[in-house]
């Protein structure tokens, strides 16, 4: 769950600041992070990851209050809680898939879970993969890993940045599906920043939601947030 | 355990950049293992070779050039003494042994060296093969000499005037071998040892006219110098005095000699080590610019590590053991560069006969060139450690 309550923050010059709109994100559900570049999308993202601390306000991630913790204590809680895809999908050149996936155990500091990389990638469509360097993974085939990554904790908000840029409409389509059947299959939260309205058509037209779900919207537009439901 | 598999992954990621890293830094330690076994190899031959003499006694002239040429075997001697002054030396009560050693000729570049038994035994040295002579004109050779001119016992030859290769051949006096040292690490594996009674014989035989010729210079013998040892340490306050003072020869410490020559060799080694040290600090340099343009060029793929939980020091330890793997790659390549640079100065200089520069060394000195690699790959990996420390996730969510 995600519930977010008179949330400002201000850059440390505290000249630009962003007043966020309240709102509860029921665990499972979908949220859709709406608006234009430098409405504070990514800053509401941050804010989730428990990078940032708010100026002002509440917010609670699935049980966990985002303000007044360490940072070691945060960066532990971000490795069991948050599962992260950015848009530029950072797989690291000089590891393989499977290292890629293995880095995360080493991140979190756990003992590597040969079966559970496995397990991931498998799930996503990608074991063949496990060998091969990112360069040698088509755009799908890298999206998809990136996927395998930031689900292989089974966390319990996965955050999407921009999922769908500068994919084509087919492409688009099958990001979005993929997205929500991993958050659907892992039982996250999922949030998707974007300012691409396909995502929102893709969902509305191919139900793609399950009995259990529903799609909420966080419109971000800088200096006037509005939500809708 | 992974953090190293990790961070070698990073290192090699871009080979150019790590190779010449590698290579730059292996450069610089390579000239720091280079001085450091050089100067063991001579501190080592000197040692080998000096145990046990206490004084060297022999023509005036230069008392290093004594020590080299009648103890190392690297100079030509400054000249004969009677062996009746010799002789006298062993009434000393402050001498305990006296060694005589006469120099003049050479087989195909290797001494010549008339003296006793007890030269073979102050070096404890023990046959591989046959005896020790005990007639003139039976030779002993060292294990060098045998080897690299494939000598056996029986064989004869013909020694040449000189010290060096190419004097005229004693054609009349051939040596026989009859005994082949086993390595002993001494200045007698590359010696052909043999009575000084030969010395005497080749060098009469070829310059007497005649019978009554031969019975002056018979009456006249000299030996090259002698190595003595003390009866007591407290000799060495009198007794290089009272020869210096009361006799035609001289006599040197080789302790105090080799430290002159160690301190002048000293003067050129600073030069080289300052030199080296200058490569190193290029080489920390060149360390710092590739971990710094990698930490940003990575900032993002750093980021994520950050947003997948990983903390700061994490990452930061990442990059201090891409330099770790740096410097532990540079030290083992430095050493091995190290090591043939010697090999190749010894094989240029034709040093590997004297012993001073052949064969591998380990000193325990070597310790330094890791520890030199760790601290300046680990020290040029500091500041991009603290930029990899400092990476922002909200940088990464904001980059599109």
């Amino acid at each position: 769950m995600i519930a977010a309550q008179g949330l400002q923050y201000s850059y440390s010059e505290a000249i630009h600041v962003i007043n966020f709109p309240d709102i509860e994100v029921a665990q499972g559900n979908v949220l859709l992070l709406q608006g234009p570049s430098g409405s504070g999308k990514s800053t509401w993202l941050a804010l989730v990851a428990g990078l940032v601390a708010p100026t002002a306000g509440s917010m609670e991630v699935s049980g966990q209050a985002m303000h007044g913790v360490g940072q070691m204590a945060t960066d532990a809680w971000r490795a069991k809680t948050i599962g992260f895809l950015p848009q530029k999908l950072h797989l690291s050149a000089a590891l393989t898939v499977y290292q890629n996936l293995a880095l995360v155990f080493w991140a979190v500091g756990v003992a590597e879970d040969g079966l559970r990389i496995n397990a991931a990638l498998n799930a996503l469509g990608v074991a063949e993969l496990a060998n091969r360097l990112p360069s040698q993974l088509s755009g799908g085939q890298a999206q998809r890993v990136a996927l395998a990554r930031a689900v292989l904790m089974q966390p319990k908000v996965l955050l999407v940045d921009e999922p769908t840029a500068s994919l084509d409409d087919q492409a688009a389509s099958d990001a979005v599906t993929l997205l929500l059947s991993t958050a659907h299959a892992n039982g996250a939260t999922l949030v998707i920043a974007t300012h691409d309205a396909r995502v929102e058509a893709v969902i509305n037209q191919q139900s793609l939601l399950g009995a259990s779900q529903s799609m909420q919207r966080l419109n971000l537009t800088g200096s006037s947030p509005q939500v809708s439901v | 355990m992974r953090t190293l598999v990790f961070a070698w992954r990073y290192l090699w990621a871009r080979p150019m950049a790590a190779t010449l890293n590698v290579l730059l830094l292996s450069l610089g330690l390579a000239s720091i293992a280079f001085l450091l076994l050089v100067s063991n190899h001579v501190e080592r031959a000197f040692d080998r070779d000096l145990a046990g003499i206490d004084a060297v006694v022999g023509a005036k002239g230069s008392p290093m050039q004594l020590i080299l040429s009648g103890v190392l075997h690297l100079d030509v001697p400054p000249g004969n003494v009677p062996l009746s002054a010799v002789k006298a030396l062993q009434k000393n009560p402050l001498v305990a042994e006296v060694i005589p050693i006469s120099l003049g000729d050479n087989f195909q570049g290797y001494r010549i060296v008339g003296s006793s038994h007890a030269y073979i035994q102050h070096y404890q040295a023990e046959l591989a093969q046959g005896r020790l002579w005990d007639k003139p004109m039976e030779v002993v050779v060292g294990a060098t000499v045998a080897r690299k001119l494939g000598l056996v016992i029986g064989q004869s030859f013909v020694g040449s005037h000189g010290l060096g290769a190419g004097g005229h051949a004693h054609g009349e006096n051939a040596y026989t071998i009859v005994g082949i040292l086993a390595p002993s690490g001494s200045v007698l594996d590359r010696l052909i040892v043999t009575d000084t009674a030969s010395v005497w014989k080749v060098h009469e035989d070829y310059t007497a006219v005649d019978e009554e010729d031969r019975a002056a210079m018979e009456e006249e013998r000299e030996v090259t110098m002698a190595l003595v040892r003390y009866t007591s340490p407290l000799a060495a306050m009198s007794f290089p005095r009272w020869v210096n003072t009361t006799t035609e020869m001289q006599a040197a410490a080789p302790a105090l000699e080799i430290s002159r020559l160690l301190h002048m060799l000293g003067l050129g080694t600073d030069v080289l080590r300052a030199f080296a040290g200058m490569l190193l600090l290029t080489a920390g340099l060149s360390v710092f610019i590739a971990l710094w343009t990698a930490v940003r060029e990575r900032r993002a793929d750093l980021a994520l590590l950050r947003m997948l939980g990983a903390p700061p020091t994490k990452i930061a330890a990442l990059l201090l053991t891409e330099a770790l793997w740096l410097g532990l790659v540079s030290s083992v390549v430095g050493v091995l560069l190290g090591q043939a640079f010697v090999g190749l100065l010894g094989w240029f200089l034709g040093l590997d006969n004297s012993l001073l520069l052949g064969g591998l060394a380990w000193p325990m000195e070597l310790a330094v060139v890791p520890c030199l690699a760790l601290g300046v790959s680990l020290g040029a990996a500091l500041l991009p450690a603290l930029e990899a420390y400092r990476s922002n996730v909200l940088q990464l969510l904001q980059s599109r």
